[in-house]
């Protein structure tokens, strides 16, 4: 009978430790930056990843609020949200990084739940979005250049257009002092 | 100068005391010793507890596989003499250790205000050591501090001030606000029979 109870803890002990490395192995394997945070805002755990988009070592993101680490004032406004309404998605902010440069990102995130207990805190994602937004600024700088070619083009045609206009009236005009040259020659 | 001694005597004594504890608390002192020092400071642990006598491999460690509790505390000797630690520096080990802690992520459902923590710590010791009895006596919600009391553990006094670093680390990770942590009363120090620690927050 203890053998057999043995056994049981055994095995349950093996199955904790499999879930465990699984986990771990998901939570490392992902590209994306996440972290679990309790309901006060407190990074309770991250993954590589974070660590790495950030700068910061693991020891001293897990135990510091997550508003440390994002631009002042969305941490709790996304924090409220998502323990308000279960998840959020799509918000874009900004992460701080570890030094100078920000990224900017948009984030996702999941309230957790254990039944019968309520919530116990949110897990966050971070998409990275600086290379969207250098895309955008080049999108923007491009098109500010097309904006100038055109006016310059504009200019270039009213340019033109004028002095056609100035061709035409020239020679009607000569064709008028042509025909008033006429006129005297004929009066003489 | 080290400021924890042991003897061989008292290190074999240990290793044959009765009394185990979970790989998952070894693997934080692992995860320590890299983040110091790297590979080559795990080897020179190693090889200061091949010195004591008692080999030990960190990468061999499983979460949940149970160890003699001497063989805890000897690695928080070898890792304190190996970087040449004081006693600041091990209560400091302690804060740092909930942090990567595998046990601390399995209970983080209890992990959403000191008090709530507190309240299970006596559960949770219960399901990673076979020895000692950790109790919480009193939480004082209002004045943001607690009393714990560690009884029938009296290995080696560096693990009061790791412990007394852990506490702080498991309060500030909930709460997030300044913690100390004080050991009252200390067995070592013929006090009284039990470790009490008051903590603040």
């Amino acid at each position: 009978m203890v053998n057999e109870e043995e056994n049981k803890v055994k095995t349950l002990l093996e199955d904790i430790s499999l879930l465990e490395s699984y986990i771990q192995e998901l939570f490392s394997f992902t590209p994306l930056p996440l972290c679990f945070v309790n309901p006060k805002g407190m990074v309770l755990e991250v993954n590589p990843a974070f660590v790495k988009a950030t700068g910061y070592d693991e020891y001293d993101i897990v135990g510091e609020n997550l508003k440390a680490f994002m631009k002042e004032g969305d941490a709790e406004k996304i924090l409220k949200e998502v323990l308000e309404k279960d998840s959020v998605k799509g918000k874009e902010t900004v992460i701080k990084k570890k030094g100078e440069g920000d990224i900017p990102v948009t984030t996702f995130a999941k309230s957790r739940k254990i039944k019968g207990e309520g919530v116990n805190g949110a897990f966050f994602s971070f998409f990275d979005l600086t290379q969207v937004k250098e895309k955008e600024i080049e999108v923007k700088e491009t098109n500010k250049k097309l904006e100038e070619k055109m006016e310059e083009m504009e200019k270039i045609n009213r340019l033109t257009i004028g002095r056609e206009v100035k061709m035409v009236e020239l020679k009607e005009e000569i064709e008028n002092l042509k025909k008033e040259l006429k006129k005297y020659k004929k009066e003489e | 100068m080290l400021h924890y001694e042991i003897t061989k005597e008292a290190i074999n004594e240990m290793m044959n005391a009765p009394g185990e504890v979970c790989g998952a608390t070894l693997k934080t002192d692992k995860d320590f010793i890299l983040k110091k020092g790297g590979e080559e400071k795990l080897k020179e642990v190693e090889k200061e507890l091949e010195e004591m006598g008692h080999p030990f491999s960190y990468k061999k460690i499983e979460n949940m596989k149970f160890y003699p509790w001497g063989r805890r505390v000897l690695s928080l000797v070898a890792i304190s003499r190996v970087f040449k630690m004081d006693r600041e520096e091990i209560k400091e080990m302690g804060m740092n250790a909930p942090k990567k802690s595998f046990l601390v992520k399995l209970f983080m459902r209890y992990f959403l205000t000191p008090e709530s923590t507190f309240k299970k710590v006596s559960s949770l010791w219960r399901q990673h050591h076979t020895i000692g009895r950790l109790e919480v006596i009193r939480i004082n919600k209002e004045e943001r501090n607690t009393s714990l009391r560690l009884y029938n553990l009296n290995f080696h006094p560096i693990f009061c001030d790791y412990l007394c670093g852990y506490f702080i680390g498991i309060a500030k990770m909930v709460e997030g606000s300044q913690v100390t942590c004080e050991e009252k009363k200390c067995f070592f120090k013929g006090e009284s029979f039990f470790h009490e620690f008051f903590l603040t927050w």
